[in-house]
């Protein structure tokens, strides 16, 4: 607690008026930028929900999942906007929240290898397929599927493993495009998907 | 007397001491807000960014002057409408009015999955059983010299590599007493590769060869008293560069019959 001297008080009684707001408005002037900068970032945070932050809807039966676009910044092609979503993947370990990419150019959704292990899937039983990869050669990757949960309830969709560990987690159309109307808008910077909570 | 807190702060503090605190706030405050907003949604990455699929259009038949000659099948083992890769030389650039034989039989048009000169994608077709793989090219036969081995995963042996450190693995079967002796092929890269057998099994050769995709190993060998349904066929250590994987293995029962087998992709390959 401040202690002020009686002679400090009844000096203050007798300021002038002007000076006294001039003062505090030179005060309050010193901490002016960061004061903007806290205001700016705290209306981000609370406003900007809909693009910056996950949101999800389940009401009536609908659900709506809006995620912002992610920027990833390539070595020759500069800042790209990039459908990234992060939804529970169903594993043996319970659900485990994963990033996959949101890509509607594939036809199934494709995991890597050590996803085939974290979720169980004996890919001696599964069907064996092959994926072209940019060298042209063939690699061998297992049909199977995995359970994803968007807004709380659980969806099961086809997948593919690939022999790799190093592939990307890739959201396709089978399954997913199928039953949820997948809308990217890019002047928002959002994804948003939506369907029905029960299929 | 006690100079006045307002007028000693409006004394003090002209305007321009004002800015200047703010412009030094400013550029103290500005970069690591600024990191702090780009790593908030943005990620660094090289490389290409996607594929550009090409219209397939089929010129007139121009088959290879040379034979053509088959080394490998990918994998050695599958079900009914798995795909199998053939990995070899002078297919042709297209199937035109060449045959792929997978366990026997012929694969149909739209089992050819991916045809090339050096490459051919196939599933193996519902009326096919366990044997052998070949191919016609332009009236001229390249045969596999192994047998691709259709298998359902209860009723079948599974074989595979286990990982024992950096530099020794173990080729184990599991699940199979009825077998006297078999081979194991296993592709790798850095030499050299040593062998010790497991308990009562004798390793009968050991060939090495080469093929379009790296250098390989055959080893025979033969199992003296076989009641136990999960084995160590043998150990070979290596030295640690590159993967060791089997291209291919077959087991063979006491009147020469070919076992079914498969192996769980996961344990094909160990890496050092």
């Amino acid at each position: 607690m401040a202690l002020v001297s009686y002679d400090a008080h009844a000096s203050e009684t007798g300021v002038d008026s002007s000076t006294k707001w001039s003062a505090i408005i030179k005060i309050a002037s010193l901490f002016g930028f960061a004061l903007v900068i806290g205001l700016i970032l705290l209306i981000r945070n609370l406003g900007g929900g809909g693009v910056n932050q996950v949101t999800v809807t389940n009401n009536f039966g609908v659900i709506e999942f809006k995620v912002p676009y992610k920027n990833t910044l390539y070595e020759n092609f500069g800042f790209v906007q990039e459908p990234k979503v992060t939804m529970p993947l169903k594993t043996l370990e319970g659900y485990i929240d994963t990033t996959f990419l949101l890509d509607s150019g594939a036809v199934v959704s494709t995991l890597p290898l050590q996803a085939a292990h974290d979720t169980g899937v004996d890919l001696a039983r599964a069907k064996r397929i092959t994926l072209q990869g940019f060298s042209g050669v063939p690699a061998f990757a297992y049909m199977d599927k995995i359970i994803i949960q968007i807004g709380g309830v659980d969806f099961e969709f086809p997948a593919t493993f690939t022999e790799s560990n190093s592939t990307t987690y890739i959201l396709g159309r089978k399954g997913l495009f199928d039953d949820f109307t997948i809308n990217f808008d890019h002047e928002n910077r959002a994804i948003t998907i939506k369907g029905k909570s029960t299929k | 007397m006690t100079e006045n807190f307002y007028d000693r702060v409006n004394r003090t503090l002209s305007w321009k001491r004002v800015l200047t605190f703010n412009v030094g706030l400013f550029l103290v405050l500005i970069i690591p807000l600024s990191v702090n907003l780009a790593q908030e949604d943005t990620e660094n990455r090289s490389g290409a960014a996607g594929e550009i699929d090409v219209p397939a259009v089929t010129p007139p038949p121009s088959y290879p002057v040379e034979a053509p000659r088959l080394d490998r099948v990918s994998m050695f083992f599958g079900k009914k409408g798995d795909t199998i890769v053939l990995i070899g030389n002078n297919f042709g650039d297209y199937q035109w009015g060449s045959s792929v034989y997978v366990g026997n039989v012929v694969a149909p048009a739209d089992a050819v999955v991916r045809w090339s000169n050096s490459i051919i994608e196939v599933k193996i077709p519902e009326t096919a059983r366990s044997g052998k793989v070949w191919l016609s090219v332009n009236g001229r036969d390249a045969s596999w010299d192994g047998n691709l081995l259709l298998y359902d995963e209860i009723s079948s042996t599974k074989v595979g590599l286990n990982r024992i450190s950096a530099t020794e693995a173990q080729f184990v079967v599991d699940g199979a007493t009825n077998y006297k002796n078999g081979l194991v092929e296993l592709g790798y890269v850095s030499e050299p590769l040593n062998l010790t057998a497991g308990e009562n099994i004798t390793i009968e050769s050991q060939t090495q060869g080469a093929d379009a995709l790296g250098k390989k190993m055959q080893i025979r060998f033969s199992v003296g008293n076989n009641n136990t349904a999960q084995r160590t066929i043998f150990s070979v250590s290596h030295p640690g560069i590159g993967a060791i994987d089997i291209v291919r293995a077959e087991l063979y029962g006491e009147s020469g019959n070919i076992l079914p087998l498969f192996a769980d992709p996961l344990s094909m390959k160990v890496l050092p």
